[in-house]
């Protein structure tokens, strides 16, 4: 991240100048949007979080100390607003029985074979996340999608780097044995097609 | 950036891939700007110093008002003020014209004051924590 080009237009927000502020946003809405998206598992509540913590990033800017990257500091903003808006709407867990297992499924929108693979993957994948707590696939996203280090994530989080280690270790556990079963319930219907 | 990794970490290279990251969809960088925008008509970065440091000034002036109302007040012995505004007035330049440091010798706070002040100082504390929470569950912890 260009850790000085967001100070840079910080301070230029500070003093007044409001389109400095949307070089800010194009510059980590993508990221912010990834974020909130894993922990949601949706797309209208993803972009709901995203405005939300913009705009509360934005109110908060003054108060910002610049001990740590702006990104840092936004991405505790997306998990937070995130969990909360979770713990408000109170979702249920979705069932295996709700992925879709037919490979097929995904053929039908795809140009290729390669696409087809990429798009069963990223679904089954998303799937496996809405069985893991918010919290976990909060973590999830922050180490595999935006690849940031215990440190990072423990600033962004609150949580202990042993801590994250361990509940890391638990939603990978959790996610494989999701992924196999539903690959298991794919290959039985395909099975049972042919 | 290197890591330490477990038998199961591998599995997921597979699946989660960072250069599959969601984007953010058309329009969303607008949709926040104008919501900002509309907000900065309402309250432009409403977390100015007085947005920030209103409640401690006022519960430290409040405490400085009763202190110098102690000061030039005369106090009766039993407890209890003479509060009357022109009192407080004539006496002040009375006291302003014998002004002695040996005037606060025999000075003691009336009881009310004493108990006024504690609250003052524990509603301030307690105001800190409430925003300290608040502010986290909201997601603007610093």
């Amino acid at each position: 991240m260009d850790y000085k080009g967001d100070l840079y237009n910080i301070q230029e927000i500070l003093q007044g100048n409001l389109n400095a502020y949307s070089y800010i946003v194009d510059k980590h809405k993508d990221h912010a949007y990834n974020l909130a998206y894993r922990i949601c598992g949706n797309r209208e509540d993803a972009e709901e979080v995203v405005q939300d913590s913009f705009l509360k990033a934005y109110n908060s800017l003054a108060g910002f100390k610049m001990k740590c990257a702006f990104s840092t500091w936004l991405f505790r903003i997306v998990y937070n607003t995130s969990i909360t808006l979770l713990r408000q709407k109170k979702k249920t867990p979705v069932s295996i029985d709700d992925f879709p297992a037919e490979y097929s499924d995904f053929k039908w929108n795809s140009t290729s074979e390669e696409e087809t693979e990429i798009e069963y993957r990223k679904t089954l994948v998303n799937f496996a996340l809405q069985k893991l707590s918010s919290e976990d696939r909060g973590l999830i996203g922050l180490y595999y999608f935006e690849e940031l280090n215990f440190d990072e994530i423990s600033a962004i989080t609150g949580l202990s780097k042993s801590n994250i280690k361990v509940r890391l270790f638990r939603a990978r556990q959790k996610m494989l044995e999701t992924i196999q079963n539903a690959e298991k319930k794919s290959i039985i219907y395909h099975e049972k097609i042919n | 950036m290197k890591r330490s990794t477990d038998s199961n970490e591998d599995f997921l290279r597979d699946y989660l891939n960072p250069e599959t990251i969601e984007k953010a969809p058309y329009g969303l960088s607008q949709k926040i700007m104008f919501q900002v925008l509309a907000q900065k008509k309402l309250s432009p970065l409403s977390h100015t110093f007085w947005h920030k440091y209103s409640v401690p000034v006022v519960s430290g002036s409040i405490t400085a008002v009763f202190l110098i109302i102690t000061l030039i007040l005369p106090h009766t012995g039993d407890n209890t003020f003479k509060l009357s505004v022109i009192t407080s007035l004539v006496t002040y330049k009375d006291l302003i014209q014998k002004f002695s440091i040996n005037m606060f010798s025999g000075f003691r706070l009336p009881v009310i004051l004493i108990y006024i002040m504690m609250v003052v100082f524990m509603l301030s504390i307690l105001d800190y924590i409430l925003d300290y929470y608040f502010r986290r569950n909201r997601g603007l912890e610093r």
